[in-house]
């Protein structure tokens, strides 16, 4: 039997105004080459010059993953050819910012080899004739996140790499959007049993979390196949075809010594005073702690509380919610069904948390029905405006006369004799046929417990006579 | 540290340029030289592990604005060829 060892390396965009060496902008979504300058096009003579936001960013980073900051860290030139990389080496570090950091998640624990700044390549496209190139990326800062090989599951992988994300977004360092590439993660993995371990195999670009689980998982079964074969497992850079399903080999693995690489002569070491290092741990709160909080303050079940921080925007507008007077458990009700499909469906919602709480209020005074809430929440979704105004000008406030109402329950009753009888044989379902019968005739807009006991008032005032 | 021949030919595979033997046999002399000249350097990782806050290391720049760089139209005309605002190359996708 055989247990997979598996190590990923995450790298992460910051979230900083200009490029990691110059001061072209990181915005994403500008024309091709728009974005560029002699630095970060490797022209000669042009010289680097460290952006401070981007240590700052990368210092948080390394507090929020419970890392070693090291006082002195140094720039190296790391070669590799490429047209994505137009110097013809990346600048990276060699002594990394931060060593030695882990993430607890409860059921294991992740332990941070290092983390160390270094600047992002160009983008290529591939079309069938040629490569083209993209430079605005050329220079965007990233730090890169190297585990040990601690994980031993495609599941835990993706379980650390989904709370990384979050931890990123909470600490404010990166949107991590895998769609765009600010969050890419390559993954090693062996296999490990009695008679030793298989060599390393790096499977590279995973875009999705997805993708990574399923590469993973794909590499688990080929190389476990192997062995069963008695074959040996090559050490190679894979890639994972989504369309086919499989990994593709992309070259033998490359040595360290194959990227020769070369202290910066151009960037003096970074060296770090204490109070760079005390600023970079003034961390906000970061998701677990979100987590507790939501449970122990607002008495969310740990369920609810889990999907909640997994979106900080559902998690902030729960909180906001609650602050404009809702009470956590509809407003969490709410949020995580109905703003969350709304959402879903419009990406963009017209309508503020507190327009949420005055809605649940209404509910919760029976003012409107929670079928009749749900109508209101998707027109503000598609115009926005006042909930009280929509509850009225669609006629959807609640009725809760009883006078009203029980005309209506008698007259469901009167109307569905065959529906009672079998009522009063024993049968529930038939309840439920005439409270929908009644609630038609109301038009949806009675009170449901009102209605319920005008009903079986009325079953049993026509049993009477 | 000696360079042979056999690093000369690796370097040269990952860098994509395809060598005759006699560019080979000028490029390991040169080599030979440049390694034998710089090994008498002391490299700035050594430097820096006896550096205080301040010595030898440049402050990171507290940049906050972006500034504009080249226009595209200047970084396309150094290109040999290019297509729609990117730089065009051949086809450099991996093998499978």
């Amino acid at each position: 039997m055989y247990e997979a060892v598996i190590g990923l390396e995450v790298h992460v965009e910051l979230l900083t105004r200009t490029k990691l060496f110059c001061r072209c902008s990181t915005r994403f979504g500008a024309p091709p080459n728009s974005q560029v300058c002699p630095v970060c096009l490797g022209l000669p003579g042009a010289l680097p010059v460290l952006n401070g936001e981007a240590v700052d960013q990368a210092l948080k980073a390394a507090a929020a993953l419970n890392c070693r900051i090291n006082r002195i860290s140094t720039f190296a030139r790391k070669h590799y050819f490429y047209p994505d990389q137009p110097k013809g080496y990346q600048i990276t570090q060699t002594r990394p910012l931060a060593e030695g950091g882990r993430v607890d998640l409860g059921a294991f624990q992740v332990n941070i080899a290092r983390l160390h700044l270094e600047e992002d390549a160009g983008k290529s496209i591939h079309t069938p004739e040629c490569t083209l190139v993209d430079y605005n990326r050329s220079g965007i800062p990233l730090i890169e996140i190297v585990t040990e090989p601690c994980l031993r599951t495609p599941a835990q992988a993706r379980e650390f790499l989904e709370h990384l994300r979050l931890i990123m977004e909470y600490a404010g360092i990166s949107d991590c959007k895998m769609e765009e590439g600010s969050l890419r993660c390559d993954a090693n993995i062996s296999l490990r049993g009695p008679g030793g371990s298989t060599a390393v195999v790096e499977i590279k670009n995973l875009n999705s979390f997805r993708a990574m689980e399923r590469a993973l998982a794909y590499e688990i079964r080929r190389q476990s196949r192997l062995l069963a074969q008695g074959k040996a497992v090559a050490a190679q850079t894979l890639r994972w075809d989504e369309a086919a399903n499989r990994t593709v080999v992309m070259r033998s693995k490359e040595e360290a010594g194959g990227y020769r690489y070369l202290p910066e002569p151009d960037l003096p070491p970074l060296i770090l005073d204490e109070a760079a290092i005390a600023r970079a741990c003034r961390l906000p709160e970061l998701p677990l702690a979100r987590k507790a909080r939501f449970i122990g303050a607002y008495g969310l079940s740990e369920a609810d509380a889990l999907i909640l921080i997994g979106d900080r925007m559902l998690a902030d507008w729960f909180e906001a919610a609650v602050a404009a007077g809702a009470r956590p458990r509809p407003a969490a009700n709410w949020v995580l069904g109905e703003v969350a499909r709304l959402r879903k469906e419009t990406r963009h919602l017209p309508f503020t948390p507190a327009d949420l709480a005055r809605l649940i209020d209404m509910t919760e005074r029976g003012a409107v029905s929670v079928a009749g809430a749900k109508k209101v929440l998707a027109v503000l979704a598609e115009r926005g405006g006042d909930p009280e105004q929509i509850v009225h000008s669609l006629g959807l406030a609640q009725v809760s006369d009883r006078e009203q109402l029980a005309e209506v329950a008698r007259q469901a009753v009167a109307e569905n004799p065959d529906a009672v009888r079998d009522y009063r044989s024993g049968k529930d379902r038939a309840l439920r046929f005439l409270l929908g019968k009644a609630m038609k005739l109301s038009r949806g807009r009675a009170n449901p417990q009102l209605l319920r006991e005008l009903v079986l008032q009325a079953i049993a005032d026509a049993e009477r006579l | 540290m000696e360079i042979t021949q056999e690093q000369v030919k690796k370097t040269a595979a990952m860098a994509k340029l395809r060598l005759s033997d006699e560019e080979i046999e000028s490029l390991h002399r040169l080599l030979r030289e440049l390694v034998a000249r710089s090994a008498g350097i002391s490299l700035p990782e050594e430097e820096a592990s006896t550096a205080e806050p301040g010595e030898a290391a440049a402050a990171p720049a507290p940049f906050s604005r972006p500034q504009p760089g080249l226009r595209q139209e200047e970084v396309v005309a150094l290109a040999p060829a290019a297509e729609r605002g990117f730089i065009r190359v051949p086809r450099v996708m991996d093998h499978e």
